[in-house]
């Protein structure tokens, strides 16, 4: 079963007997009509499908990059990388896709709930993030190897160049698989 | 099912248990993953800053990479949250759960999670 931050819904729970009723007293009684049963749910369900998509677009990925490093690029050979482009980025725009239908299936856990009873109990509030992790950090990657992609058919690319998407995309693909896979609880 | 007086000195005990228990591992890798973010963005940082300087990283792609340092530090703290929230989930769910099961086994019923 769920609490309110997701949509579950409650099942029936046999009454208190007498007897427990007795043993356990009032207080506790209150404590369990307070608890009300349930575990609260604060960021969304894992999907193996999201997780093993990234995976398969990053070893793609990785692949690309290291077969380019320490290299340099020509508009005039575009062409033969044109496909890995479109690889690489048609895979990270469908596990994008998968984590806009997931999330709209589990909608963003609500906050404000947890917040408001843990300051009742004098807990700081916890931060809300900006969006959800995994397709935020996705989003990025797309537009690093679109950029990328769009410069080296325009002039080409620098080792450097090459070295500084590299890097950036591996950090943003680094963050998205670390919050998809952590999301398996 | 046994009725047992609900011990509170042993539900603290569990509680306590099982609270450690749902962060232990998560603490690990919260640290690890923040570790090797910090250092990679430093790496980042560095190599952009040295394309900059030696005018290997041309001319229209110096304020792009500038400005991606900025947006990976904003997405790295977003993730770190993301993870923090998913571990309090989980502490918060093993705490119900501890106490869940010493009411249930006081009540003589088997509370549902």
């Amino acid at each position: 079963m769920t609490f309110p931050f997701s949509s579950g819904t409650k099942s029936p729970r046999p009454p208190l007997s007498g007897f427990a009723r007795h043993m356990i007293g009032p207080g506790l009684l209150v404590v369990v009509a307070l608890l009300a049963a349930c575990t609260v749910r604060m960021a969304p369900a894992y999907d193996p499908a999201i997780a093993n998509g990234l995976n398969s677009a990053n070893r793609t990925m990785q692949t690309f990059f290291a077969g380019l490093s320490g290299t340099t690029t020509k508009p005039a050979d575009f062409a033969k990388r044109q496909g890995a482009y479109a690889d690489i980025i048609g895979a990270l725009k469908a596990v994008s896709l998968q984590i806009e239908i997931h999330q709209s299936l589990t909608p963003p856990p609500d906050l404000k709930t947890v917040n408001a009873m843990l300051g009742k109990i004098g807990v700081p509030n916890l931060a809300t993030g900006s969006g959800v992790p995994g397709a935020s950090a996705v989003s990025h990657v797309v537009n690093t190897l679109e950029t990328m992609e769009k410069t080296d058919r325009k002039h080409g690319l620098s080792a450097m160049e090459i070295a500084a998407f590299d890097g950036q995309a591996t950090i943003y693909m680094s963050q998205a698989i670390t919050y998809e896979t952590f999301l398996k609880r | 099912m046994e009725l047992q007086e609900l011990d509170p000195t042993a539900l603290a005990k569990d509680i306590i248990g099982a609270a450690t228990g749902a962060l232990g591992k998560d603490v690990s890798t919260i640290e690890g993953f923040a570790q090797s973010q910090v250092a990679a963005i430093a790496h980042q940082a560095s190599l952009v800053a040295k394309g900059i300087a030696d005018g290997s990283i041309g001319q229209d792609l110096r304020e792009y990479f500038l400005d991606n340092l900025k947006q990976m530090a904003t997405s790295f703290a977003n993730t770190l949250i993301g993870l923090v929230e998913v571990a309090i989930e989980k502490l918060i769910n093993a705490i119900v759960g501890a106490i869940w099961d010493a009411i249930g086994k006081a009540a003589g019923i088997a509370l549902p999670l």
